[in-house]
């Protein structure tokens, strides 16, 4: 199979994702993986690249949360085809523990956070809604998590993401952790406000946040 | 699973004599995990509608037969920061619609639409509206005097939360849409 054929399937899977094709993106990453031709970079170039078109499409409002949704799944389920062809394990980008605040049960966007990051390569803990500051802070000490990200969605409990950073501060367990803000009310001014480490307004800008703060803190580590 | 139970919310929080009711799209959304719901839109279109039109024309009979002085009915769903204008219109407004056009009375009552929904069926000729001007009132109060008219009235373009008002929208179902 020569360079060029491998570079079709990764476009023609990239292709799938975007048009939302979840049987033809399995049977290409079910050749990609009987042909033995490189499933890392499928991974990343076919999956990885279509999701990044698919994150424009929502940006410009072309595409909205049922297309996402269903774009998300067929990376998924293309990528365990292509896991069982990758010589080793992928690496994680980094362990996120994901929750809504408590005293707020909208978890759309924190759904779609999840998936994004899934897809980008991360590993999530997901909480889900309504999630107290013990609950975020003791899971993250228990799963080892880089980050903890905290989403709300109404003006009213926004005041409670702080307690996480409190509680955190309060236990001498600041330093362990990045913690991310998003949500709709939530701005660049309030994050720095509470002494978050980070803010996103949608789900492909978090991949971005994530992969810029996690590229730094390993810097950081070596 | 039982979509229906997802319909008739629960009473106003401040107006005991308010029915709040979730729209055909949003209770099935609610009877779901919302988002198996949202992504079935795109897998399963007829299914979806036609699980639509079974909750409207149910939910319906459940109005006709209990009939509370006034109804507040949102489609928090079907909102277009999750969804396109195309999905609302193909799996929201006609089953609001259906639902709007199918209830019967003859003891008065409102039918009150957020004005999410009021403003997209406005947009897509499902209503037409009329404004009518008046000088502060508490909504509320605006609204009990319509319960009490002998003829339904649909009201919109407001929210129902709205301490006063200076006007009221009433809605007109437009006929031969579907
Ligand atoms: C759908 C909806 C609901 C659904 C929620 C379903 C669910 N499972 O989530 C239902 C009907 C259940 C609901 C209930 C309520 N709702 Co509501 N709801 C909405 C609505 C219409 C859309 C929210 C949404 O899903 N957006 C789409 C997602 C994709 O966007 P997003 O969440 O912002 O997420 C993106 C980004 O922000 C970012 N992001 C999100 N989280 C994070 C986290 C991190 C770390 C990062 C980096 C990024 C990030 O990425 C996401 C994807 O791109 C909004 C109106 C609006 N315009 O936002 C009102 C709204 C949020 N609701 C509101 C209210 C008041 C309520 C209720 C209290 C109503 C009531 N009286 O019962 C209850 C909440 C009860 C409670 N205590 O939680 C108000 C909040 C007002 C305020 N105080 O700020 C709003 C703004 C409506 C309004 N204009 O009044 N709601």
């Amino acid at each position: 199979m020569t360079e060029l054929t491998q570079q079709q399937f990764f476009e023609q899977l990239s292709q799938a994702v975007v048009d939302q094709d979840e049987t033809l993106a399995e049977k290409i990453a079910t050749i990609i993986v009987r042909n033995g031709l490189d499933c890392a970079k499928a991974i990343e170039t076919g999956l990885g690249g279509g999701m990044a078109k698919v994150g424009q499409l929502y940006e410009t409002g072309e595409y909205f949360i049922p297309d996402l949704l269903v774009c998300a799944d067929t990376v998924q389920n293309a990528a365990a085809i292509l896991r069982t062809g990758l010589l080793q394990n992928p690496l994680s980008k980094g362990r996120v523990v994901l929750g809504t605040i408590f005293g707020d049960t909208h978890d759309i966007g924190k759904n779609i956070v999840a998936l994004f990051l899934n897809s980008a390569g991360y590993e999530v803990l997901d909480l889900g809604k309504d999630v107290s500051a013990h609950l975020f802070v003791d899971e993250a000490v228990k799963w080892n998590a880089d980050i903890i990200a905290v989403s709300t969605l109404m003006t009213t409990t926004m005041k409670n993401i702080k307690e996480v950073i409190d509680l955190l501060v309060a236990e001498n367990k600041r330093n362990r952790f990045r913690v991310m803000v998003g949500g709709k009310p939530i701005s660049h001014d309030f994050a720095t406000k509470i002494k978050a480490d980070g803010y996103a307004n949608n789900a492909v800008q978090a991949v971005k946040l994530l992969d810029d703060t996690i590229s730094k803190l390993r810097r950081n580590e070596r | 699973m039982n979509p229906m139970k997802y319909c008739v919310a629960e009473t106003h929080e401040k107006y005991d004599f308010v029915l709040e009711i979730s729209a055909p799209f949003s209770a099935a959304a609610q009877a779901e995990n919302g988002l198996a719901f949202y992504k079935r839109l795109q897998q399963e279109k007829s299914v979806v509608q036609k699980e639509l039109e079974y909750i409207a024309t149910n939910l319906i009979i459940e109005i006709n037969t209990a009939l509370p002085q006034i109804i507040s009915i949102a489609d928090p769903y079907a909102n277009p920061v999750t969804l396109s204008e195309t999905h609302i219109r193909e799996f929201s407004l006609p089953y609001l619609f259906q639902l709007l056009s199918g209830l019967k009375t003859t003891s008065g009552g409102v039918i009150h639409l957020c004005p999410y929904s009021s403003f997209s069926l406005e947009k897509y000729g499902f209503v037409h509206v009329e404004l009518v001007p008046f000088p502060d009132k508490p909504y509320m109060s605006v609204l009990s005097e319509y319960a009490q008219m002998k003829q339904l009235v649909f009201i919109g373009h407001q929210c129902i939360h709205t301490p006063t008002v200076n006007k009221i929208f009433l809605l007109h179902i437009s006929n031969g849409v579907l």
